[in-house]
C-alpha cells in the first residue's frame, strides 16, 4: 500500500524565525544594497533589506527567505545550516595558503642599460662585483627556495637587467632544476627582460631549459620610449624585436608582457591596448601608478592619481570588452583575478589580493646581496633605505627564521583584512585583500588607514563596477567576463552555453 | 514475496512486442528462483548449466535433461522431466538468445533482466526507498526483497557474458542494500571491470562518512553516482522528496562522494515544484557542488506517482522553456556540463538542443504519428510510452532546423 | 528604521556640526566605525555623556582651495553621516549575534580532516527495517557510528 504524501507544512520551520549566519553589506546605489556572506556569495537586494534581515522581518513565504536560506545567509531550525559545507568553501578560499611560499624572485644585479622612470633599483655600472648576485648568495638562495612546502615553485629571475648577468642565470637555472627534480617539485622559471640584450644564444638557451620570458610594454612607441629612455632611445622598438623573435623561438605563449603606468599612460589607454593587440598579446594587466616613488607621495596626489587612473581603468576595460565582441580575445588580468574571487569558490594566487597577504607567505625576493624581503615593492623600500619588509638574509637566516623574524611578524599583524579597521566591516572583504607594503610605502602606517587608502579606493571602485557589469550587462559581456572567471576563451564558453 | 505491482513498465511494454521484458506461465519443479541465460535451440548437455530452452511446444523426443528451465509456450501435458518448467507461458516471441530471464517458482513469472543488445540494462536493487518522491517513476514498496534480489542479482551478473558497455543499478534506493551494494560493486569490478556503472541514488546514506569510506573503498574504476537535487533549500526539496532532513543529507553526502573522488551526476526533474526555482537551484550547484561531473534536467515521466499528484506537478515544457534556457545559461558560463533527457526536441527551444541525449531507455520509446516526416527524428529520443496521455502542446514535426 | 537625533547644533560658519547620538540605540563602536569611513574630509570628536554620545564634526578644509573651490558645508554631509551611523549599528548587531558561528566555521575549515565535522542530521532508516521488526539483522542499517 502506497505511503500517504505530506503536504508542504510538513517541511518548513514551525514558525518563522530564523537566526544569521555572517555576511557584510554595502550600499551599490540608493535603491540598492549587496550582501556578502563569509564565503563570498553575494545576493544584491533593495535598499534596507539587511536591515529587515537582521531585525526578523523577513518572513518564511517570502522567496527571498529560501534565496537566503540557499546562499546561507540564514537559516532555520527546519535544517541544518551545513556549516561542515560552509567550511568546506572557506577552507577552498583560503587554499592559496597551502604550501606556502610558491613566487621566488631573484634579483641577479641591479645593473642596467635603461634609466626608466618609474624605476627605483637600477645602477648604471659595469662593475659586476658590486651589484651582481654572487655564487654563494645564489646557492644558498636557491637552497632555501627549495625548502618551501609547495609541490609547485616558480622562480623569477629579475633586476636591473637580468640579461646583463647570464653567467649567473645559468648557474642558478642548473642548480635549481636539479634540486627541484631531487625535491619532487615542478619548478616554472621566468625571465622579466627588456629584452634589449637578447641574443640568439640567449634563446637558445631559454628553450632548451624551458624558461618564459616576461617584458615591458608600456604602449606605443611615443609612450613607451618616454616611460623607458636608454641611450639610442630605442627602447620600444628593441621590445618588439625582441618579442617577435621570442615567440619564434620559444612558442606564442611563452612570452608575456607588463605595461607599467605614468601620467602619460593615463591618457592614452585605448592606445596601449591597441598596441597591445598590434602586437598579438591576449592579455594586459590595466595597472595604477605605482606608489612606490622616490618622492613621498601626499595623501591626495595619491588620491587625485587613483581618480585619474580609474577612468583609465573604466575606459580601458570598456575598450577592451568591445575588442572581445569583435572577435579579438584579450583578458584584462586584474579584472579576472577578482572575477574569480567573486564568481568561483577559489581565492586567487595573486599575491597583492591575498589576505592574509602574500607578502612572505606567498612570495619571496632574495636580493642581489643575499637579503630576503617579503614583495618586491619592500626591496625598491630598501633602496630608498627603508628596510622595514627585510626579513633576513640567506647568509645568516634559516627560512624558518624567516617567518619568525620582527619584520615579518609585525607584518603579519596587518596581514589580515579580516581584522583591519574599516576591511572588518566591508561587504568586499572575501574579494578584496591586505597590502600592509601598500600602506606602509603610502600612509606611514602597515594597517592603513581605509578612508584615504588607495589600495581600499581602487579595490572598491572596480569591484562595483564589476558588480554592475554583472548585473546589467549585455549577454555579451557577460560572456566575456565569465570567459575570463573560468579560464576559457570567448568561443569556447559559447560553444558549451545555450546559443 | 511481491516482486511488485502498481502501474509497472513491463505492462505498458506488452502492447510493443519488441520491448516486452515480463510475461508469465505456470510453474512446475522448482520452489527457488532461477536465473538463466535463454536459448531457443536445443544445446548439447555439457552446455546446458545455467541455461533455459524456450519451446514452442513439447517433442517427446526431446532431452531436456541438464537445463536449468524449460520455458514453453502451450501447455505441458504428461511432463515428467525433474528440469523445471514454465508452460501456458503466454509470450515467448521476445525471448531471444542471451538474454537472461529470472523465472519465479510461485507466480510463475518469466522476467528479463538482462538484453545483450540493448544499452540500457539494469540492475535492480531493492523495491524499498527511504525517500517518496511526489514524481517516482517507481514507487517504493516496503518489502523485504533483500536475499531473493541479492540472489537474483549476484548470479545475474555471474550470467552476463560478453560485459556490457554500459549496466545502471537502480531500485528503490540501492544503499539500502549496505553491505550488499558493496558485494555486489565489488563483484562487477572484478568480474566486469571495463562495463560503466552508473548507479541511481538518491545519495542521503552518502551523508555518514564511514559508509561512502567503504563504497569508495571498492574502488570501482568505472562507477559513477546519478543523485537527484530538486532544489536549493531543504524545504522544497524535502516537500518533493517527502523525507525530512533529505536535502541535508543528499548535500553533506555528495560533498562526502566528492572527497573520494566519485564521479557524480545531478539530476532534476523539471515540473511545476522545480521550475520556479530552477535557477536558484542551478546557481546552488555551481556555488556547493562545483565537483560535480554534470547536471542532467529530465522531462517528467507521466508513470508510478506521477499521475496522482499530476495537479501539482504538470507544466509544458513550452511554458518553462526561459526557465530551462537561464539555469542551463547559469551552469554552462560556470564550466558544469549540462544534458537534458526526456524531452523531445520540437518542445525544447534550439538553443538547447545540443545538450539533448537520447535516454530514454529503448524499451520505452515510441514516436507518436505527428513524428512522421520530422527532420529531427533520429536525433530525439521521442516519447515514453506512458506519456502520449499527457502531452505538451508543442509536439510537431519539425520542419526547419 | 529612521534615525532620531535629539539635536544638531551648527557653528556659525555651518563648517562643524554637534549630534547628539542616543546612547541606547548607538553604540560607541558604531559611531567610531562610522566616523572612520569620513576620516578624508571630516574629524570627529566624541565625548561622553550620561545618556548620549556628543559628537563634534567639521570640515577638514574649511576654506576655499584649489582643489575644492566650493567646500561643501558640514549640513551636505549630515545624510551621509547618519546613513552610515545607522549601518554601522546594524554591522555591530550581525558582527554580535554571527561571532560565534563565524569562528565555528573558521575552525572547522582549518581544522584536520573529521575532526570537528558534525553528524548528518536525522537519521538513515531502512524502511523496512522499521515497519518489519521480524526482518533479519541484515536488512537494518545503522546508523551508530562505527567500530
Amino acid at each position: 500500500m502506497a505511503r500517504a504524501f505530506l503536504p508542504a507544512t510538513n517541511f518548513k520551520a514551525a514558525h518563522s524565525s530564523y537566526q544569521l549566519l555572517p555576511f557584510r553589506f554595502h550600499r551599490l546605489d540608493t535603491e540598492t544594497e549587496i550582501l556578502v556572506n563569509e564565503c563570498g556569495e553575494f545576493v544584491t537586494v533593495p535598499r534596507g533589506t539587511a536591515e529587515r534581515i537582521a531585525h526578523k522581518h523577513i518572513t518564511s513565504d517570502q522567496d527571498l527567505y529560501n534565496t537566503l536560506k540557499a546562499k546561507h545567509f540564514i537559516f532555520d531550525e527546519y535544517s541544518s545550516p551545513l556549516l561542515d559545507v560552509l567550511a568546506t568553501k572557506y577552507r577552498t578560499k583560503f587554499d592559496f595558503i597551502r604550501g606556502s611560499t610558491k613566487l621566488h624572485i631573484f634579483v641577479v644585479t641591479l645593473r642596467c642599460d635603461h634609466s626608466c622612470h618609474y624605476c627605483q633599483v637600477s645602477r648604471q655600472t659595469a662593475n659586476k662585483d658590486e651589484y651582481d648576485m654572487s655564487e654563494e648568495v645564489a646557492t644558498a638562495a636557491v637552497a632555501m627556495m627549495l625548502q618551501a612546502p609547495s609541490e609547485h615553485l616558480t622562480l623569477e629571475l629579475q633586476g636591473g637587467e637580468p640579461l646583463l648577468a647570464m653567467d649567473r642565470i645559468k648557474y642558478i637555472v642548473s642548480i635549481a632544476r636539479s634540486g627541484a627534480a631531487h625535491a619532487g617539485k615542478e619548478l616554472d622559471i621566468v625571465i622579466t627582460s627588456n629584452l634589449a640584450y637578447l641574443s640568439e644564444e640567449i634563446l637558445e638557451y631559454c628553450k632548451n631549459n624551458q624558461i618564459k620570458l616576461s617584458t615591458s610594454l608600456d604602449g606605443p612607441e611615443f609612450i613607451h620610449n618616454r616611460n623607458r629612455p636608454r641611450p639610442g632611445g630605442d627602447s620600444h622598438k628593441l621590445a618588439i624585436d625582441g618579442i617577435r623573435r621570442a615567440r619564434r623561438v620559444l612558442g606564442e605563449d611563452r612570452v608575456a608582457a607588463l605595461m607599467t603606468t605614468t601620467q602619460l599612460s593615463l591618457e592614452h589607454p585605448k592606445e596601449i591596448i591597441d598596441e597591445y593587440v598590434r602586437q598579438s598579446f591576449h592579455s594586459i594587466f590595466l595597472r595604477p601608478i605605482s606608489p612606490y616613488g622616490f618622492a613621498v607621495k601626499s595623501n591626495h596626489r595619491t588620491g587625485y592619481e587613483m581618480d585619474a587612473f580609474l577612468q583609465f581603468y573604466k575606459a580601458g576595460l570598456d575598450y577592451i570588452l568591445e575588442l572581445n565582441r569583435g572577435g579579438y580575445n584579450m583578458t584584462e588580468v586584474y579584472t579576472k583575478i577578482l572575477l574569480q574571487k567573486i564568481l568561483t569558490p577559489d581565492g586567487t594566487g595573486y599575491v597583492d589580493l591575498q589576505s592574509p597577504a602574500g607578502a612572505g607567505l606567498n612570495v619571496l625576493v632574495y636580493n642581489y646581496d643575499g637579503g630576503v624581503y617579503a614583495t618586491d615593492e619592500s626591496r625598491m623600500l630598501a633602496e630608498m633605505r627603508d628596510e622595514t619588509f627585510r626579513l633576513g638574509s640567506v647568509s645568516t637566516h634559516s627560512r624558518a627564521q624567516l617567518f619568525t623574524s620582527p619584520a615579518f611578524i609585525r607584518l603579519l599583524e596587518a596581514a589580515c583584512n579580516q581584522s583591519l579597521p574599516g576591511c572588518s566591516d566591508c561587504a568586499f572583504q572575501p574579494y578584496c585583500g591586505a597590502d600592509p607594503i601598500y600602506h606602509h610605502a603610502t600612509q606611514g602606517d602597515m594597517i592603513g588607514r581605509r578612508a584615504t587608502s588607495g589600495f581600499c579606493q581602487r579595490n572598491m571602485t572596480v569591484i562595483e563596477h564589476l558588480i554592475s557589469l554583472l548585473r546589467n550587462g549585455s549577454n555579451d559581456v557577460q560572456d566575456i567576463l565569465w570567459a575570463w572567471a573560468t579560464d576559457r576563451s570567448l568561443n569556447e564558453l559559447r560553444a558549451s552555453t545555450p546559443q | 514475496m511481491g516482486m511488485g505491482n502498481g502501474s509497472k513498465p513491463e505492462r505498458a511494454a506488452s502492447e510493443h512486442p519488441a520491448m516486452r521484458l515480463h510475461t508469465a506461465g505456470k510453474p512446475r519443479g522448482f520452489q527457488k528462483p532461477i536465473v538463466a541465460r535463454i536459448v531457443t535451440q536445443p544445446v548439447p548437455s555439457s552446455a546446458r548449466r545455467d541455461v533455459a530452452l524456450v519451446l514452442p511446444r513439447l517433442d517427446p523426443a526431446d532431452d531436456l535433461s541438464g537445463y536449468a528451465a524449460i520455458i514453453l509456450a502451450e501447455a505441458a501435458a504428461g511432463y515428467l522431466c525433474p528440469t523445471p518448467l514454465v508452460h501456458s507461458v503466454r509470450d515467448i516471441d521476445h525471448l531471444r538468445p542471451g538474454h537472461i530471464v529470472a523465472l519465479e517458482p510461485l507466480s510463475g513469472f518469466v522476467r528479463t533482466l538482462y538484453r545483450p543488445e540493448s544499452p540500457h540494462n539494469t540492475l535492480f536493487a531493492t523495491e524499498r526507498c527511504n525517500s517518496n518522491c511526489l514524481m517516482c517513476s517507481q514507487p517504493p514498496i516496503d518489502t523485504d526483497d533483500f536475499s531473493p534480489l541479492m540472489d537474483r542479482n549476484l548470479k545475474l551478473i555471474d550470467l552476463i557474458s560478453p560485459s556490457p558497455d554500459y549496466l545502471c543499478i537502480t531500485g528503490g534506493e540501492p544503499t539500502l542494500l549496505d553491505e550488499g551494494l558493496l558485494t555486489i560493486l565489488a563483484k562487477l569490478r572484478d568480474t566486469m571491470p571495463s562495463t560503466y556503472v552508473h548507479m541511481l541514488t538518491n545519495g542521503r546514506r552518502f551523508a555518514w562518512a564511514d559508509f561512502t569510506c567503504r563504497f569508495a573503498s571498492v574502488s570501482h574504476p568505472n562507477l559513477s553516482v546519478g543523485i537527484p537535487l530538486y532544489a536549493d533549500h531543504a524545504a522544497l526539496h524535502d516537500y518533493v522528496v517527502q523525507a525530512k532532513d533529505a536535502f541535508d543529507q543528499t548535500i553533506l553526502g555528495l560533498h562526502q562522494l566528492a572527497r573520494h573522488g566519485v564521479e557524480i551526476e545531478i539530476r532534476v526533474v523539471l515540473h511545476a515544484l522545480t521550475i520556479p526555482r530552477l535557477s536558484n537551484l542551478a546557481e546552488y550547484i555551481c556555488r556547493n557542488l562545483t565537483f560535480v561531473d554534470h547536471v542532467a534536467f529530465m522531462g517528467l515521466e507521466h508513470i508510478g506517482y506521477a499521475p496522482r499528484n499530476m495537479q501539482e506537478l504538470w507544466i509544458d515544457p513550452v511554458d518553462y522553456e526561459d526557465e530551462l534556457e537561464s539555469s542551463v545559461t547559469a551552469l554552462s558560463r560556470f564550466g558544469i556540463n549540462v544534458r537534458i533527457y526526456n524531452l523531445q526536441l520540437c518542445v525544447l527551444r534550439k538553443s538547447l538542443w545540443k545538450y539533448s541525449a537520447q535516454a530514454i531507455s529503448d524499451w520505452k520509446n515510441v514516436y507518436g504519428e505527428v513524428c512522421d516526416g520530422c527532420l529531427v527524428r533520429e536525433r530525439c529520443g521521442g516519447f515514453f510510452q506512458w506519456n502520449t496521455k499527457l502531452q505538451s502542446r508543442g509536439i510537431r514535426r519539425v520542419l526547419d532546423t | 528604521m529612521s534615525p532620531e537625533f535629539d539635536r544638531v547644533e551648527f557653528d556659525d560658519e555651518h563648517t562643524a556640526a554637534t549630534i547628539y547620538v542616543d546612547k541606547a540605540i548607538y553604540s560607541t563602536s558604531a559611531v567610531l566605525r562610522a566616523s572612520y569611513w569620513f576620516s578624508k574630509d571630516l574629524y570627529f570628536h566624541l565625548e561622553e555623556e550620561k545618556q548620549q554620545l556628543r559628537v563634534n564634526v567639521g570640515l577638514r578644509s574649511p576654506k576655499a582651495t584649489l582643489e575644492q573651490p566650493l567646500p561643501k558645508k558640514i549640513d551636505d554631509w549630515l545624510p551621509g553621516i547618519f546613513n552610515a551611523l545607522v549601518d554601522a549599528q546594524l554591522r555591530v548587531e550581525i558582527q554580535a549575534e554571527t561571532a560565534g558561528i563565524r569562528e565555528l566555521i573558521i575552525a572547522k575549515a582549518f581544522a584536520e580532516a573529521g575532526v570537528l565535522e558534525d553528524s548528518p542530521p536525522g537519521t538513515f532508516e531502512d524502511p523496512v527495517g522499521v515497519r518489519n521488526t521480524n526482518a533479519p539483522p541484515l536488512v537494518k542499517i545503522s546508523n551508530k557510528p562505527p567500530g
